[in-house]
């Protein structure tokens, strides 16, 4: 057995998890093997040491001086129908939420048409027939109706060209607020993240 | 252990229960922090407010959990969201710190080591290996408890907690030594 194998059996072994044969395989490799038998003290110590520390208690009653924050978290009925007493509260993030993505992408989109709008003339005038090539497969008659997501695949100036999402063409046309408003948005869905990952426990404290 | 029928109790809306059982939680509470954070006022506000949320969300604890891990998992979340909010700059990468052969043969009497010193060489712990330590020495909690508190597999809680106490080594081995502290 290397002495690898061996490490991880001192390791396992101070956590009262090894069997009496393996025990017997590291206590005998101890023998051939002055490295490891010294380590094994080492690593010894360092759990003795971590069993014994100390106890500690906080200097004064940590419920006592939460009681009246306690008060006021659930004043009137505490908790005679915990899971349905949480939801309405947990509906309104979730509702408050909804509002802002649908600000945020309402936004963009809007700010997409207007790019969508403003590419049209440019094209037009700029470039004249010309943009019949350029365009590819969009339909880029002067009466078409805006499409702005294919629109803002045409590179212009300040927009990103990796996706022709509502999203980056919102920031393109942003100008200035591409980085303001992308990085609100990564806000927000980290919170929308944390708040999974806290899930059961972790509903109201977000902040 | 919190009685079974003291949880219930607080569950069923028994305010007086729920107060008995935040009581009884306290030191738990605090003790992880502490150990966590090696700090008595930001263990202090930690525990406040994991004491807060179990109040809060009592009635989503289900009897599937062990109900100390379910508060060891209040608790140890809350330290570390605490501890990225203090140290967001410091990034707490591994030392990755190899035995070196030969290294101690030579080094003769043991002693042991000064809790301080302890405490000191847990703070430098990259996170995750903290909260298995302390999980581990401060609750006595086994691989298995520890993987539901902190929502890992047990392979991981053993990798962290095998890569701490080695580390942990070293950095002992460096204090007693009279070197670099803190």
């Amino acid at each position: 057995m290397s002495c690898k194998e061996v490490r991880e059996l001192m390791q396992r072994y101070l956590d009262h998890d090894l069997n009496e044969m393996e025990q017997q395989t590291m206590v005998s490799h101890f023998s051939r093997c002055p490295e490891c038998s010294v380590f094994f003290e080492r690593l010894q110590q360092v759990a003795e040491g971590l069993e014994a520390l100390p106890d500690v208690r906080p200097p004064f009653s940590l419920v006592d001086s939460i009681l009246p924050r306690l008060d006021e978290t659930l004043p009137e009925r505490p908790i005679l129908t915990p899971v349905s007493a949480d939801k309405p509260e947990a509906g309104r993030r979730k509702e408050r939420r909804r509002f802002v993505s649908r600000l945020i992408y309402g936004g963009t989109a809007a700010c997409a048409l207007f790019l969508g709008v403003f590419l049209f003339q440019t094209l037009d005038h700029g470039l004249g027939t010309g943009a019949k090539n350029n365009a590819g497969g969009v339909p880029t008659a002067t009466s078409a109706p805006v499409v702005p997501e294919q629109q803002t695949v045409i590179p212009s100036p300040g927009s990103t060209t990796e996706s022709a999402s509502p999203r980056n063409a919102g920031t393109g046309a942003g100008g200035g607020g591409e980085s303001r408003s992308g990085r609100k948005h990564r806000r927000s869905e980290l919170a929308a993240f944390n708040t999974e990952i806290g899930g059961e426990f972790f509903g109201a404290g977000e902040e | 252990v919190v009685a079974p029928e003291l949880i219930k109790a607080a569950q069923a809306g028994d305010r007086d229960a729920l107060i008995t059982l935040l009581r009884e939680i306290e030191p738990h509470v605090y003790k992880t922090a502490y150990y966590t954070l090696n700090n008595e006022q930001d263990a202090m506000d930690a525990s406040q407010e994991a004491l807060i949320r179990i109040y809060q969300k009592i009635g989503t604890y289900e009897e599937r959990a062990q109900f100390k891990t379910w508060v060891q998992r209040i608790v140890t979340n809350i330290c570390i969201d605490s501890f990225r909010r203090s140290k967001p700059s410091v990034s707490i990468e591994e030392h990755d710190m190899v035995f070196s052969s030969g290294r101690f043969v030579e080094d003769e009497v043991l002693t042991t080591f000064a809790a301080k010193d302890i405490v000191a060489a847990i703070d430098k712990l990259p996170v995750q290996h903290r909260t298995v330590v302390v999980l581990r020495y401060l609750q006595d909690f086994s691989y298995a408890e520890i993987a539901e508190s902190l929502n890992l597999p047990i392979n991981t809680v053993k990798s962290y907690l095998f890569r701490a106490r080695q580390q942990l080594q070293v950095l002992l081995q460096d204090y007693q030594k009279g070197g670099v502290r803190g």
